[in-house]
Formats: C-alpha cells, sequence, structure tokens
C-alpha cells in the first residue's frame, strides 16, 4: 500500500478518463489525495500556487495526459523540468498517443513510464494495479 | 650554280606536287578552319650562308657570263698578241738580215785593204735604221776593226774600236737586244765578222697599242651586254619567279588568284603546277568555309535547343519541387491526421466502453440479461471501431515509415513468427530449409510472414492445419537489357481456401470475406503486407487453386532498391 501522506496529481482533460482513474484508485483502495488538473496551464497554476491556492504539499507523483488543450502534456513536462522547486516531481505518462515522437520526447524529459491508455477497462484496473504496486515499493524523498 | 638553281626549281615543283597530292579529300569534311600552310623547305637552302648573305639569281647570272666573256677576250687577245709579235720580229729580223748581208757584200774589199774609214762609213750608214743599236767589224781573232753605236745622246764612232759585248754594256737598257752575225768571206775564206744588235722596243709597243685597243673595245662592249642580258633575265626568269614567290606567300592566308603563265618553259611548267595546287586549295578552302558555315549554323540550332532543353528542364525541376513540396505538406497533414484520429477518435470510443461498464456495474443485480447483452454488443462494436481506427492508422504509416536495411535470416526470422503466432499445438509448419539470407528491412518482413501465417491459422477450419513456406530464385526483366534477380517466398495452407472471383478483393482495404460478426477482421492485414511488399520493391498474390488450400506467393529483390 503506499505511503498516504504522497499526493498525486491527474493532469487530464477528458471527463470519462478522470472517472476512470477515480473509479480505479477506488477499486483498488488508493487512498491518497488525487488533485485534478484539466490541462497544463491549470496544473502549473496549482502547482506554483498561481491563481490557485497552491498545493501544500505538492504532489510526488503526476500522472500526465498529452493531448490536452492549451497547454500538451510534453509542453508542461519542459515547464515542469526547468522549474528548480518542481523538478524532481516523478512524472507517469498516461496516454492513447502511440506515436514514437512523442514516445521519445517523453522520455528525453526523464518520465518515470509510459503507460498507453487501454480501450479495455478491465485492462486498465490492471494498469492501475500495477503503478500502484510499483508506487509502494518505491521510497519518496 | 647551274645545276644548284636546276634542283631548287626541282625542289619546288616535287614540293608543290606533293602538297596537292597529299592534301586529303576527308579535309573536306574536318570541322576547323584551313590553317595556315607553312611550307618549309629543306635543310640544305635555309641553313648556312644563304640564311643570312643572299645573292640574287639575276646577279648569279649575270655574274658568270660576265667571268666566261672576260676568260674567252683574255685568251683571245693574248693569242692575238702573240701572233703580231712574232710578226714584228720577223720583219724586224728580216730587216736587220738585208742591212747586215749588204754590208757584208760591199765591204771585203774595205777589209782588205785596211779602209777602215769606209768600214767605218757603212757602219754608221747601217746604224741610221733606228732598229739597229750597234754594229761592228771584228777580225777573225775577235778584235774589232771599227764600231759604231747609238747611245742615249746621239750616235757616236767610239775611238777605240769595241767587241760586240762592250758595245751591248753601252746600251742603255730600253729593252731586249737581238744579236745577228754575218760571216764575210773572200775566197771561200773568213776575213772578217759584222755583229749587228737590233732593238726589240718596236715589237714591245706594238703589242701594248694592240692590248690598249682590245680593252676599249671592252669598256664598250661589256655594260652594253651585261643591260641586255639582265633586262631579257629579268623578265624571262625572275619576274614569273618573284611572282610565284609572292602567289606562295598568300597560300592559306587568302584567295590567291591564278598566276599568269608568260613563257612555256620550266617556270612555265612551275606556274602550272602552282595554279593546279591553288586551285585544290581554293576549292577545299570553299569546302571548308561552307562546312563551317553549316557547322555555325547547325551550332546555333543546337544551343538553341540547349536553351530551350534548359529552360524545360528548370521548369520541370521547379514543377517537380512544388509537387514535392505539396507531396511532404500532405504526408504531415496526414501525420496530424492519423495523430487526431489515433487520440480524438479514440477517447470517446473508451468513454463508450468504460462508461458502459460502469453502467453494467453500478446496476450490478438490477438488470436483465438482454440489457447485459446489449451493453456487451455495445462494447464489441467499440471494439471494432477502435481495431479498424488502428488498422487504418497502420497501413497510412507503413508506406513512411523509415525502413532501416539489415542483413536478414530468413530462416530465423520466419521461426520466430511461428513462435510469436502461437499457433494451435496440433498445427503442423513445413518451413523448407534453405530460406536465404538478404538484405531487407526486418519488421515490414516479419509482419509480411506473420499476416498471413496468422490469417492460416485463423481462417483454417481444422485444428491440424498444415502451413508450408518455400523459397525459389526468379529473375524477372525490368527493361528491356536490365535483369534483376529476386527471392520468391510461398506460404501455402490447406485449409478452406479462397473462391477465385475474390483474388483481387482480398488485398484491398477493410475487405474480408467473411461477416465481421462472423470472423472479427479489419480488412486491414493483405492491404498492408500488399502495400508493405510494394515498397520494398516486390509483388504479392495468389496462386490459382483448385479444391482446398490458399498459396500467398510473394518476391523480394535480393539487392534493396536504391532510391
Amino acid at each position: 500500500m503506499i505511503n498516504e501522506t504522497i499526493d498525486i496529481m491527474l493532469v487530464e482533460d477528458d471527463e470519462v478518463d478522470i472517472m476512470q482513474v477515480q473509479r480505479a484508485f477506488g477499486k483498488h483502495h488508493i487512498t491518497n489525495t488525487l488533485h485534478v488538473a484539466r490541462n497544463g496551464i491549470e496544473a502549473l497554476a496549482m502547482l506554483r500556487g498561481e491563481g490557485h491556492p497552491k498545493l501544500i504539499p505538492l504532489p510526488k507523483i503526476i500522472l500526465l495526459d498529452i493531448n490536452m488543450p492549451m497547454m500538451n502534456g510534453l509542453e508542461f513536462l519542459a515547464q515542469l523540468r526547468a522549474d528548480p522547486e518542481l523538478h524532481a516531481i516523478s512524472i507517469f505518462i498516461l496516454t492513447t498517443s502511440s506515436n514514437d515522437q512523442d514516445r521519445i520526447a517523453a522520455f528525453e524529459l526523464n518520465v518515470a513510464g509510459y503507460i498507453l491508455k487501454p480501450i479495455d477497462t478491465t485492462k486498465f484496473m490492471d494498469s492501475i494495479r500495477v503503478l500502484n504496486m510499483f508506487w509502494s515499493l518505491t521510497e519518496y524523498p | 650554280m647551274c645545276s644548284r638553281r636546276q634542283s631548287w626549281t626541282d625542289w619546288l615543283k616535287q614540293t608543290i606536287k606533293n602538297i596537292t597530292s597529299t592534301v586529303p579529300s576527308s579535309m573536306l569534311f574536318t570541322m576547323n578552319s584551313i590553317e595556315p600552310l607553312t611550307i618549309s623547305p629543306p635543310n640544305k637552302l635555309t641553313s648556312g650562308k644563304n640564311k643570312h648573305f643572299r645573292i640574287s639569281l639575276g646577279a648569279k647570272f649575270i655574274g658568270l657570263v660576265v667571268i666566261i666573256i672576260l676568260a674567252i677576250t683574255g685568251v683571245v687577245g693574248y693569242i692575238n698578241i702573240k701572233a703580231e709579235q712574232s710578226l714584228l720580229l720577223k720583219n724586224l729580223i728580216a730587216n736587220g738580215e738585208s742591212l747586215g748581208k749588204f754590208a757584208a757584200l760591199i765591204s771585203p774589199e774595205a777589209i782588205l785593204s785596211y779602209g777602215f774609214v769606209d768600214l767605218s762609213s757603212y757602219v754608221e750608214a747601217i746604224t741610221k735604221n733606228k732598229d739597229v743599236i750597234y754594229g761592228v767589224f771584228m777580225s777573225p781573232e775577235g778584235e774589232p776593226m771599227t764600231s759604231f753605236v747609238r747611245h742615249q745622246e746621239g750616235r757616236l764612232n767610239p775611238p777605240e774600236p769595241l767587241n760586240a759585248t762592250q758595245l751591248e754594256a753601252m746600251f742603255t737598257p730600253q729593252g731586249e737586244l737581238l744579236t745577228l752575225s754575218f760571216l764575210i768571206h773572200f775566197d771561200d775564206n773568213v776575213i772578217a765578222t759584222l755583229t749587228l744588235g737590233l732593238s726589240k722596243n718596236s715589237v714591245t709597243k706594238a703589242s701594248d697599242r694592240i692590248i690598249k685597243g682590245h680593252l676599249t673595245q671592252l669598256a664598250w662592249i661589256l655594260p652594253l651586254l651585261i643591260g641586255t642580258l639582265y633586262i631579257a633575265f629579268r623578265s624571262l626568269a625572275i619576274s614569273p619567279i618573284t611572282r610565284l614567290v609572292s602567289a606562295l606567300e598568300g597560300v592559306g592566308k587568302e584567295q590567291v588568284k591564278e598566276v599568269e603563265i608568260l613563257f612555256h618553259d620550266e617556270i612555265g611548267d612551275l606556274g602550272k603546277s602552282f595554279n593546279r595546287m591553288n586551285h585544290r586549295l581554293n576549292r577545299l578552302q570553299t569546302a571548308n568555309e561552307e562546312a563551317n558555315n553549316k557547322l555555325f549554323l547547325k551550332a546555333q540550332e543546337l544551343e538553341r535547343l540547349n536553351n530551350n532543353l534548359e529552360y524545360l528542364v528548370s521548369k520541370r525541376t521547379h514543377d517537380l519541387e512544388q509537387k514535392a513540396q505539396k507531396l511532404k505538406r500532405s504526408n504531415e497533414e496526414l501525420d496530424k491526421f492519423a495523430y487526431v484520429a489515433s487520440h480524438d477518435l479514440k477517447s470517446p470510443l473508451r468513454a463508450i466502453t468504460s462508461l458502459s461498464e460502469w453502467i453494467e456495474e453500478d446496476l450490478e443485480g438490477k438488470i436483465d440479461e438482454k440489457i447485459r447483452k446489449n451493453l456487451t454488443l455495445l462494447r464489441s462494436r467499440a471494439h471494432r471501431l477502435d481495431a479498424l481506427i488502428d488498422g487504418i492508422l497502420r497501413y497510412s504509416r507503413a508506406g513512411r515509415i523509415a525502413m532501416d536495411i539489415e542483413s536478414v535470416d530468413v530462416n530465423t526470422l520466419v521461426a520466430e513468427v511461428v513462435d510469436s503466432l502461437n499457433p494451435p499445438p496440433e498445427f503442423q509448419f513445413n518451413i523448407a530449409p534453405n530460406l536465404p539470407t538478404l538484405k531487407t528491412a526486418r519488421v515490414p518482413l516479419f509482419q509480411i510472414f506473420s499476416n498471413l501465417m496468422s490469417n492460416a491459422i485463423k481462417h483454417h477450419d481444422r485444428k491440424d492445419g498444415r502451413i508450408s513456406v518455400t523459397v525459389q530464385e526468379i529473375i524477372l526483366k525490368t527493361t528491356k537489357n536490365n535483369t534483376k534477380e529476386f527471392y520468391e517466398f510461398t506460404v501455402a495452407d490447406d485449409g478452406p481456401g479462397i473462391d477465385d472471383k475474390y483474388y483481387d478483393k482480398v488485398f484491398l482495404i477493410f475487405q474480408t470475406l467473411k461477416s465481421r460478426d462472423e470472423h472479427e477482421s479489419t480488412g486491414i492485414g493483405l492491404a498492408l503486407i500488399k502495400r508493405i511488399i510494394s515498397d520494398l520493391g516486390g509483388e504479392i498474390s495468389i496462386t490459382p487453386s483448385q479444391g482446398r488450400g490458399v498459396e500467398f506467393r510473394f518476391s523480394l529483390p535480393k539487392q534493396p532498391d536504391h532510391d
């Protein structure tokens, strides 16, 4: 079981996808706080406390979609890595894009994982279960 | 000198003959204009004095004639003078002899009577003749009896009679002396001798006069002769040669007119030879000029064509560049489309699936079997659409992915394909052991075998089906002269087979032979591999067969295309 003091952030524009993550968390009894941002700009605002109350503590894990309006996942990731306060956050890409270029760009920005959203709900549940196991094995600073 | 002149003209004639005969007729079609002809005479003429010191032909000829005339005149004059001299000498001697004989005839009386006065008067009378220098009567013992001598100051009778030698010594040298002696007889006894000394002066003077006369004649005749000869030689030989030389100088530089033939002699022949040569040269030059003109026109035409071609090429290049740009843009648009399709079309699909599951989960125990079946159908259609989207994306990417060419061992590759397909354990695979190693793109080749073999398994109606993979080498004609070597692979099964009327249809995108409800299939596979094979430079077809089974045959070039 993942340490409950660790906050997780989900950056995702699709409401059903948000619901899916939330349902998966519920199903696997992941009780950590889940902050939801609908695009990169909103996520950055929340992390920096610009126009939004700053998230305290800062989430240690971010689940990030790539295709989003206004600021997409890769742009957000580049900003995050350039920010001295935020650059150490562990990022997991959760996307439908199987595009090679996206994958290469993401790993060049040091993502912890690149997970394709499966169409099958069951498979998605499995993905979240594995992620949970991974997180619970990992020691975060 | 004469022979040398002869050889020079011969040489010139020969040279002209050579030029006219050796100028090849092919020169008519040479592309360059005529180079000025340079004829170098043999070394004999250019080397040595002739190069620096020049004596004209006329001067040489006239010099020779003058020398001959002088020699002839000299010889004739000498003979003439000699004859004159001997005649004069004869006269002199005859004159002296008649004087002496007469004196000898009248003197014995005076000698016998010792009348030396008479003797002396005889001698004086004789010496009055201006040719006689002295006269002396001498006794048989050699004693002079009386003498008389012509001296510079006049004639004198020496007081003491002098003998001949003494008298000669008195005579100052005015020329040679001729001595005549006469014996004076009385009754067959020699009683005295008369000796006369004659001067040759008159003879010498006469020959001098003759020489002077000859020289005066020569002084008149020689200039006249030289003048005449010069004029004659000039008009006969020098001026035709000079004209010929100036004409020869012009050969190759300009159109040379014919040389006028004035005399029909050796020089005239030379002129005729020259005219013949010149005529041929002119004809050659005219032909050459015509050829050059034609060539110039051709070059102009070629240049015009070239310019036109360049214009066309640049226009085509421009068009092609534009088309390439357009193609690049449409490719980029296709990429974007694929990207959008994969995300924006699939997200709602995933939402439909998820939502239908959640409805089912949330209504657990409250819905009947019919609703559950409909929800399942809803999800299966969403899955099908997802698969179709994947298929269309793969098909659109197939032609554009960079294919890394590497050495691929097809034996290993097919084994890996079989392994990855996870076939039913009863299935049999007959893989030919001689599958080649070829240079091609690995991933597409894997896709081809994987697709064909998985189709064979998927569409087979029995669990113990059989698949065979074989290969053969074929050579195809690509163009008229070029051939290309291929490997032709065969993947055959013993399944239900395909009706031959569908052979073409199976390679079209989204074409399935069975309903998708009966057999879940996108209809992408064969269209995709047909495209991949085509991109690799090969072809795929179905071998017509009777009865069961289907045999796919596809070719791949042994060497990948380099374009």
